[in-house]
This record gives C-alpha cells, sequence and structure tokens, in this order.
C-alpha cells in the first residue's frame, strides 16, 4: 500500500456529523461511507428492511474534499459515534483514509486524533427506489419532533393525514381509540409549501419515525411526503448543503 | 380497599409489586389457602440432603436471606426431585409439583451480599451447584413456620425457620469445569457463556450465579435468585442472538405447540429478520385475573437489535428456549411466541416450566405454512380464548417492510 492518502475531507461541524452517525446507529451496526466526485454517500438498509437512511453530501458541503477516485470507508456506527461525542459545537471533522486505517480528528480548541481500522463492509444490494408520493408538506422541523413526541403518549403508531391542499394531521394512535391530533393549517403558516393530488392517509411506527428526531436538531425544515397505505419519506436539508432522506414502510391498519 | 386492575396484576406477577402495596395481596391469600398442605415438624434439628437447592432473597439487600433448601428425612436420589426441573418436566402434575415443594424445610441465614465468602468457607456454596444431592444438617434457632411462598419466576418452597447454623456432611461435587469456575478470576457474563457451551446444567449454573461462585474474585456477590435467573436467561440469550441473527433465514413459517401445568404454547417462526413477539393470555380465574371478567392479554416486543419493551421473567425464558432452537439450526426467523395461561394454572411455581416447555415443544416436527396469515389462523383455533384480534394486531402482520416497493 502506498502512503498517499486516498481521501482526504474535513466537514465544518462535528456536531452535525454526529446528528446522522447517531440516526444510522439506530438501525444498523456497520455501514460504508462511499467517497466520489459526485461527494459522499451513505445508505443504510435496517435489517428488518423496515427503513432506509440515504445520506447525500455534495462535495460542496465540505471544507476540504480531496478524493483521487472511489473510496470507501467502513466503520463501526456505535464505535464512531463514541468518537464524535467527544466533540464540542462549532468542532470541525476530518476524515483520512490511508491503507487500511481511517484517522479521524476532531478539530476545536485541541485537537483529538482517532486512529481506526477501515472495515470492510459487506454492501448489501439496496435498490434505488421510485416512488410518487400523492402527499407532500415542508414543515419546520420542531413541528414534526413537537407531534410525534404528543403522538408518543398514546400509542406506537403515528397517522399522517391529508385531507386536501389546506389541512394536515398527524395523530398518535393508541389502543381502544384513543389518541392524540396534531393539526396543521396553511393559513397560520406553518404548512410552508403542501401539495396534495390525492386525499392520504398512512401509519407508521413511532419507534421507527423516533430514530431520526436526531436530525431535527441541525435541519431547520422538513419535508413529509407519503401516499395511502405506502412508504414515507422525511428529508432533512442540512445547513451549509447536504441532504438526509429517511424511508420508512407504512403500518397496516 | 384499592382494586387493582388485572392487567397490572398480570404484568407484575407479585413480583415488582406495580400496585404500590407492601406485599402481594394475592399472594398473601393464596399461601393461607395452601398452608394446609404442609406437615409441620416441630424439631430444630434438620437432617436431609440438599437436592441441591438454593433461594437467595431480594428483600433487605445487600442484607439477603439465604434459604438452603433440604427435604427432612430424605438422602441420596430420594431427595434429588425435590429440586429438578428437567426431571419433572412431563411428568409431574401441578398438584406434586406443589406438594413436593411443600415438603422442603428453608434454613435460612442473614448474609451480607457482599461477602458471599463466609458460604464458600462452610462448603455451603459448593454443595448448592453439586451434581449431587448433599447430606447437610441444620440448627434451626425456632421450630419451622409454613412459608409456601409462589412467584412467577422461583420455585416454592415450604417451610422455613431462621438457622442457627448449617453444616454439609458429605464432599460435594460440582461439575468440573465449573469447579475450575469458581477460581476464575473473568466477568460473570464470560464465564456463565463458557459454562453454557460446555454443557453445564443451566440450573446449576444459575445456582453458581446466585451462590456468589462466578465473576471477578473482588466483585463477587450474592445474587438473589430472582435476579439470578433472569441474568443468566439474559447472558445467555445475547450470545445467542449475536450468533444468529448472522445466520440465513429459515424457509418456510413453522408452527410448533407445546403444553404442561395448564400453560399451552405455540411458537410460530417467521422467514424474516430476527425479532420476537411474546402473547401473553391469562384467563380470568388464575392467580393474578381473579378481578377480570375476560382474559387480560399481555405483549412484549424485541427488535432486530434485541430490545424489547420490557423485562419479564416469564418472556426471557421463553425467548432463550427459541434463540437456542435457531442457534443449533444455523438459522435466523421473526419470532411470535404465544402463551395461554389456562384457569388449571392455579400455583406459579417459577419460570422453568416456561423455558422446557418452549425447548421441548421446538424439539417436535413443526407443521409449515406458506404464509404467516395462514399460520396465524391456526394458531388462533389451538387456543381457548379468542385470539383472532390480538393476532391480527401483530407487528409482523402490520408492519410492513420496504420491499414492496424496492423491485431490482
Amino acid at each position: 500500500m502506498s502512503d498517499a492518502a486516498i481521501a482526504r475531507i474535513s466537514y465544518p461541524d462535528s456536531k452535525a456529523f454526529q446528528s446522522m452517525i447517531e440516526a444510522l446507529s439506530k438501525i444498523i451496526d456497520e455501514v460504508s461511507m462511499k467517497l466520489g466526485p459526485e461527494g459522499a454517500r451513505i445508505r443504510a438498509l435496517d435489517p428488518a428492511k423496515i427503513a432506509l437512511i440515504d445520506i447525500k453530501l455534495p462535495p460542496s458541503a465540505f471544507l476540504e474534499y480531496s478524493v483521487e477516485e472511489e473510496a470507501s470507508i467502513g466503520f463501526n456506527v456505535a464505535n464512531f459515534l463514541k468518537l464524535l461525542k467527544r466533540g464540542k459545537r462549532g468542532d470541525r471533522l476530518e476524515i483520512e483514509a490511508k491503507g487500511d486505517r481511517v484517522t479521524i480528528a476532531i478539530v476545536g480548541d485541541v485537537v483529538r486524533r482517532y486512529t481506526i481500522l477501515n472495515l470492510d463492509v459487506i454492501e448489501p444490494e439496496i435498490p434505488e427506489a421510485r416512488f410518487s408520493f400523492n402527499a407532500s408538506a415542508t414543515l419546520l422541523a420542531d413541528l414534526v419532533k413537537n407531534a410525534i413526541r404528543d403522538a408518543e403518549a398514546v400509542g406506537d403508531t403515528v397517522e399522517f393525514e391529508a385531507p386536501n391542499d389546506s389541512e394536515f394531521y398527524i395523530r398518535g394512535v393508541g389502543p381502544e381509540g384513543s389518541g392524540a391530533e396534531t393539526r396543521l393549517t396553511a393559513e397560520t403558516g406553518q404548512l410552508i409549501e403542501y401539495n396534495v393530488s390525492e386525499h392520504s392517509k398512512a401509519r407508521y411506527s413511532i419507534d421507527y419515525l423516533k430514530h431520526v428526531l436526531s436530525l431535527t436538531k441541525v435541519a431547520d425544515l422538513v419535508t413529509v411526503e407519503f401516499s395511502t397505505d405506502a412508504p414515507l419519506r422525511l428529508g432533512f436539508s442540512l445547513p451549509g448543503e447536504g441532504r438526509v432522506e429517511y424511508l420508512l414502510a407504512p403500518k397496516l391498519e | 380497599m384499592k382494586r387493582v386492575p388485572a392487567t397490572l396484576c398480570a404484568r407484575c406477577k407479585g413480583g415488582k409489586l406495580l400496585c404500590g402495596l407492601s406485599a402481594c395481596p394475592l399472594l398473601e391469600r393464596f399461601r393461607a389457602e395452601v398452608r394446609a398442605f404442609t406437615r409441620m415438624p416441630s424439631t430444630t434439628r434438620v437432617y436431609g440432603a440438599t437436592p441441591p437447592s438454593l433461594v437467595v432473597g431480594e428483600r433487605g439487600y445487600p442484607r439477603v436471606a439465604v434459604m438452603y433448601n433440604v427435604p427432612p428425612g430424605s438422602f441420596g436420589e430420594a431427595a434429588k426431585i425435590y429440586d429438578d426441573p428437567q426431571g419433572w418436566w412431563g411428568r409431574l402434575s401441578l398438584d406434586e409439583i406443589v406438594r413436593l415443594r411443600s415438603g422442603l424445610l428453608a434454613s435460612t441465614l442473614r448474609v451480607d451480599a457482599r461477602n458471599p465468602w463466609v458460604l464458600y468457607e462452610k462448603e455451603i456454596s459448593l454443595a448448592t451447584v453439586s451434581t449431587r444431592p448433599v447430606s447437610s444438617e441444620a440448627l434451626l434457632e425456632k421450630p419451622p413456620k409454613p412459608s409456601l411462598r409462589f412467584d412467577g419466576v422461583l420455585k416454592p418452597v415450604g417451610l422455613s425457620a431462621p438457622a442457627r447454623l448449617v453444616r454439609v456432611e458429605e464432599n460435594p461435587k460440582p461439575p468440573r469445569r465449573l469447579e475450575k469456575a469458581v477460581w476464575d478470576d473473568a466477568r460473570a457474563a464470560e464465564i456463565i457463556g463458557e459454562l453454557y457451551f460446555s454443557g453445564v446444567d443451566y440450573y446449576t449454573i444459575i445456582r453458581a450465579m446466585s451462590a456468589g461462585l462466578l465473576g471477578r474474585l473482588r466483585a463477587r456477590r450474592l445474587v438473589p435468585t430472582r435476579w439470578a435467573i433472569t441474568a443468566v436467561d439474559s447472558i445467555v440469550g445475547e450470545t445467542l442472538r449475536r450468533g444468529v441473527r448472522e445466520n440465513p433465514l429459515i424457509n418456510e413459517v413453522e408452527l410448533y405447540r407445546g403444553e404442561y401445568l395448564g400453560n399451552r404454547f405455540v411458537v410460530i417462526l417467521v422467514p424474516a429478520a430476527y425479532g420476537m413477539e411474546w402473547v401473553e393470555v391469562w384467563h380470568p380465574s388464575t392467580l393474578w385475573t381473579s378481578g377480570a371478567r375476560e382474559p387480560v392479554v399481555i405483549i412484549n416486543r424485541e427488535d432486530w437489535r434485541g430490545r424489547w419493551n420490557y423485562m419479564d421473567g416469564g418472556y426471557i425464558a421463553a425467548r432463550l428456549a427459541v434463540l437456542e432452537h435457531l442457534y443449533r439450526r444455523r438459522r435466523q426467523a421473526y419470532a411470535v411466541i404465544i402463551r395461554e395461561i389456562l384457569p388449571d394454572y392455579y400455583a406459579p411455581v417459577g419460570n422453568w416450566h416456561i423455558r422446557e416447555t418452549v425447548r421441548r415443544a421446538l424439539q417436535g416436527r413443526p407443521e409449515k405454512y406458506a404464509s404467516i396469515q395462514e399460520a396465524l389462523d391456526r394458531a388462533a383455533r389451538l387456543f381457548k380464548a379468542d385470539l383472532r384480534g390480538v393476532l391480527r394486531s401483530l407487528k409482523i402482520v402490520r408492519q410492513k417492510t420496504l420491499e414492496t416497493w424496492m423491485q431490482p
């Protein structure tokens, strides 16, 4: 192996990166980050095949992005998260892959440098899913977070309903008809963008939705897209550039 | 009087005191009823062989009660049957087990859990992990009182009295592998795994854990038996689970069944990523549900990561049996375990029978089905309670996967 680094990248906010890794850690143990001319990408399908996380960070999201050719960095998600937790707000994250080693540096007032093994993570074939969604809403991330927390108080299922293009409901579904409801309307400005091409209603597991709540700390806006009894797609736009998408299979009534 | 909902009792099983009372009223009443069973010796000197049998109490931890159980007047193989879950299974009725256990006398010593060595010095610890009954003598402070206690995790014991002295009168014969483990300065979790895979009797491992014979030498503790049972089930289960979730899936939906002591089990294995759902159905007029009109249903779930909704002694015993089965077959599956408790189960006698019944159920030949729905329809017909609604709401039925929408 040569001594030259095969990839060196530097991300401006280690805490934002931590939020992404935290979400990944909820659904999978090991993952590989692909580095190419288009940027960095992590795709992880949970072993029960119920949820998929897709992280895309273009080169412009990084302070430094030097990748000679396609490179892949494989790591244990829980261990990586442990390292990231040592960082503080405002710290920078530097990752360098060289041979079979990866050096991770958290750079703030002090520089913390960790060297880990670049794991050979077997990548499952994950076909690109193609969807059309009949309802699509852009909301403040906090609003979604609170609605899910409210729903959690009554049960383990959340129901999204888009009856028309002026109202949007997020409901907690509890045992024996109990429930909690959050009603969002276009007039109050809560629905920043809202398109409904067909009345849509679907239910999802709160446990699985909670996995990505860590991302509401770094993304201000969330897009919620779904169709009746079909998968849900949550889109988080990261500050600077970059996007995380979370795809979740429905629960049937 | 305070009314306690039956669903709470069925989850608590007298162990967690979820109702907030200082003692379980159901158990108290029940204990009074079965006192009639017990023959009462009036002597303070007890001879007999421990089968072996040991209970470490949890009250007052770390000053715990160590109950060294001996059937007065029984020795050798005749003493063995007083504590022998594997030997009991399928042979003894609930009445017979209760009667046997009511003939067992607990000589109780108060010991600091942080100093298990006081029991070791007197050979008491080794006697409790012996493969053969061990003749013993106890001098009691006063004549024994009936104390038949029932519990969802522990086996009942008939009589008890504080002991001035417990003397082991014969050399205990612990399994060789375990004898070595006693001087092994390694973490308990590691040693338990080794003992399990080298074939040491499961119930002996639990007693070794409880008697403070396992773990880092300087951190040895007496472990209340109820905690020790759950600890061993979860430690061994975790090791097996790590193996199982790397295995290929089974090919078809399989249905297994078993019944013992008024407890009916159906296990459905589904070709999908590991995970479990536990459905427990208590008929009205069982001990915990005397106040209920309709069967009480409790559901516990575990995900691929091994995270469950709540810790339950019955669930974790059944789960162990399922994991053992999958581990041995080198296969992975999603399991639905249904336990129906019929009114005949009038006295809870511990969680051993759950572990053993599910183990034996899984040794049988499965019925095979092409779909989960067919297997659940079949399962619904195997129970006395109407479970169709409950089974329809299972996560494995309602939660879809992304595969439907992801065509390559």
